[in-house]
């Protein structure tokens, strides 16, 4: 069975399929929602409720884009509901480009290397949602400007300057 | 560090592209060309292939510390339930609606928010199904002439007496003698070929012939508990008579059944199936099942020991009030899957509108039972049997219950041995009820106001998450303002700020609408669980009322019924 099939039968009210559609997507979902939310709890709930969102919205999607382009879309804004309303409740800065890197390395729960995940944990929000969409899942910038929805040129614009950034930070 | 002359700049973007593999046959040659001149841009090509490499080392897949799968599966089961979506107390949301399917479905009074908050306080629920027993779904009576020498009585304890003589360790026993055990005695009656009728204190029992000239027990009142092997060749039903009726074991097994002077009595199955009839109707009892046998009505509608007193009183009241729509309806509206004997045996009792109506019920909590649809019209006796075994056969998959049938057997005749005082009491069985049904009551609303309590949590909670955010402000027209806020939580440098701002306005504002909109309706959704809330407390508050009226109503009679005999008494005593 491949993905078309499994996403049709989850559309169908499948729970079976549903849930090996969570099974593949799950720890990608989540892996993005850490990185960029630097925060175990919010990063599970993101997960959470983008899967929650998909099997409600799974009706309305017609196959106009990937699948799992459509699943980082939600989750992306998932990222951002919360990501505003964890601001506006602190009502401080987000707590994810000033992590320490203490903090930092509390947050990491997996085998990674860790240099390399703090510079990425600095990069600007857009830039560093590009890059790991770009670089860790594999997205073409075509795809990302659909996820993100910004220009393909400002995707690469931003996929160069965290790049560069990334050089300089582990060069330091 | 790699610094770049202007030119160089330039070439930066070409050997991006020639990492991405995005070159073009012609820049690729030139930058390959220029990468062995120039040992920045050397430099700056190897650094960003050591990054990409780095990179490809990093997990694409984080395996989630919590198992998120979990607090999923439950939601996607509620699915017609928006409130479900919110995590949280909100479970008793979706009950409540599922108790409104249910009304629908029996098209009965509202006790559907009783029924709710019983069932979510209810705390013994067994699923009392028999063992295995034989199959045979008609009443075979061809007579076989039995021989009196066979049956014999043994004392298992104290002074009980055999025709008003004191009875020996064994005595055989013959048609028209009776055997009586008093407060302390008890004896059995061994029966070849049949099995054991245990007689506890307190009761008389006569042996007499039926009307196909069997051998059979007639209870006058008392209690006795049966043993009874499948009876070899034909089967013959072996029958206990009473004042008002006959109870009929066609299969072998066992039972307890008491019965008091009045013709009262109730009868529990341990094993087997028995039947219960008089005055025109007829009960099938099942293993695991009561049934209450009213003086003037006869044997009542069957029910597991341990269903709800509210489906207890309900089908009590039935019993009484047969013809009265509401009693069915309440009696359906307290059903649930472990009440289906009790359904299937109102089956012949009812019009067919009404069979209807309880055939739904029945198709609704438990499809596995078949019953054609269209057989409902001719549902008599005849089909209550056979569906009554179907409907056991079916619940007895996998289940070895006999302990707990066991148990509960010791427990009912410690119940008539201590509370009833040897022989069945009514009152009694009513007053325990109506405790029952006062601690059920008491403790569904203690769980209402628990409920009640998560409600109001989750509604600040909310409150709490958008406080700071502004649903008034209408980011249309004040973009400066749209900006300063922005600008308090988001820490991006002035022109990216900028760029951001412009590419994603229109995102924002619609992200604020969705805001607004789910918070909207996650508060008009925890209101409408609230009110539910209120009306089911309300529900249980009238019912508490109604039964304290009940009670006092109760205590009345009983004065007035000691104030009728006492005088009488007076009398007898000035006699003496």
């Amino acid at each position: 069975m491949n993905e078309f099939d499994i996403v049709n039968k989850a559309k169908n009210r499948d729970q079976n399929a549903f849930k090996l559609l969570f099974k593949e997507y799950s720890p990608k979902i989540y892996a993005f929602s850490l990185r960029l939310s630097l925060d175990v709890p919010m990063a599970e709930e993101i997960t959470q409720e983008t899967f929650i969102k998909v099997w409600f919205k799974l009706e309305s999607f017609r196959f106009e884009s990937k699948f799992s382009t459509w699943l980082f879309s939600i989750a992306y804004n998932e990222f951002l509901t919360q990501l505003r309303a964890k601001t506006r409740l602190n009502n401080k800065h987000s707590e994810a480009e000033y992590l320490t890197y203490e903090k930092f390395k509390d947050v990491i729960h997996y085998d990674t290397n860790l240099d390399l995940e703090y510079a990425i944990s600095k990069l600007p929000e857009k830039q560093k949602t590009v890059f790991i969409l770009y670089q860790i899942e594999g997205y073409k910038h075509k795809e990302i400007a659909e996820i993100l929805e910004i220009n393909e040129g400002t995707s690469k614009a931003h996929l160069h300057n965290a790049k560069n950034f990334l050089k300089k930070e582990l060069i330091k | 560090m790699t610094d770049f002359n202007n030119e160089c700049n330039n070439n930066k973007e070409l050997i991006d592209k020639l990492i991405e593999n995005e070159l073009n046959n012609q820049d690729k040659l030139f930058i390959e060309a220029h990468l062995k001149e120039c040992n920045d841009c050397k430099r700056y090509y190897f650094d960003l292939l050591s990054l990409n490499e780095k990179i490809a080392g990093l997990p694409k897949k984080i395996i989630p510390k919590s198992n998120i799968w979990k607090s999923i599966d439950g939601k996607l089961e509620d699915e017609n339930i928006k409130v479900t979506q919110i995590s949280g107390n909100l479970f008793t949301v979706s009950n409540i609606t599922e108790i409104k399917n249910q009304q629908e479905i029996s098209e009965s009074k509202p006790n559907y928010l009783l029924r709710y908050a019983i069932a979510a306080s209810i705390i013994l629920v067994l699923g009392l199904m028999s063992i295995p027993f034989y199959i045979n779904n008609s009443v075979d009576v061809n007579p076989v002439t039995s021989v009196l020498g066979y049956w014999q009585v043994e004392k298992i304890k104290g002074n009980p007496t055999l025709s008003d003589k004191p009875l020996s360790s064994v005595d055989s026993i013959k048609e028209g003698e009776w055997i009586i055990t008093d407060d302390s005695s008890e004896a059995v009656i061994k029966i070849e070929g049949i099995g054991d009728i245990y007689i506890e204190p307190k009761s008389k029992i006569k042996i007499m012939k039926n009307e196909q000239g069997e051998n059979n027990v007639y209870l006058e009142y008392g209690t006795i508990n049966t043993n009874l092997t499948k009876p070899s060749g034909n089967n013959i039903p072996f029958e206990v008579e009473t004042v008002n009726g006959i109870v009929r074991d066609t299969k072998g097994g066992s039972y307890t059944f008491t019965m008091n002077d009045k013709g009262e009595g109730m009868i529990f199955v341990k094993d087997g199936i028995v039947n219960v009839v008089s005055n025109g109707r007829e009960s099938v009892i099942p293993s695991g099942k009561v049934c209450i046998v009213q003086a003037v009505n006869g044997p009542g509608v069957p029910f597991g020991f341990n269903t709800s007193p509210q489906f207890k009183n309900a089908i009590m009241y039935y019993d009484e009030n047969s013809g009265d729509l509401n009693a069915i309806n309440n009696v359906i509206a307290n059903s649930t899957s472990q009440d289906l004997v009790s359904l299937i045996n109102l089956m012949p009792r009812v019009s067919p509108e009404v069979q209807n109506v309880i055939y739904s019920r029945v198709q609704s909590i438990a499809p596995n039972i078949r019953i054609p649809k269209d057989s409902i019209k001719f549902f008599g006796l005849e089909n209550l049997n056979k569906v009554i075994e179907d409907c056991v056969e079916n619940s007895l998959k996998g289940m070895e219950n006999l302990k707990e049938l066991e148990n509960l057997d010791k427990k009912i005749r410690v119940k008539i041995e201590n509370d009833m005082n040897g022989k069945f009491d009514m009152k009694v069985f009513t007053n325990e009820l109506n405790k029952d049904i006062r601690e059920n009551l008491e403790k569904a609303l203690e769980q209402l106001e628990k409920s009640k309590e998560g409600i109001e949590k989750s509604k600040s909670l909310y409150k709490d998450k958008a406080k700071n955010f502004d649903f008034n402000f209408d980011f249309n027209f004040d973009t400066a303002k749209f900006r300063q806020e922005f600008e308090k939580n988001f820490k991006w440098n002035d022109e990216e700020f900028k760029k951001e701002f412009e590419e994603n306005l229109d995102k924002y504002k619609d992200y604020k609408y969705e805001y607004k909109f789910e918070y909207d309706e996650m508060n008009k959704n925890l209101e409408e669980a609230q009110k539910e809330i209120e009306e089911a407390q309300k529900e249980i508050e009238r019912e508490l009322k109604e039964l304290e009226e009940k009670q006092k109503k109760e205590e009345l009679n009983k004065e007035s019924r000691n104030l009728k005999t006492e005088p009488q008494n007076s009398e007898v005593d000035s006699e003496i």
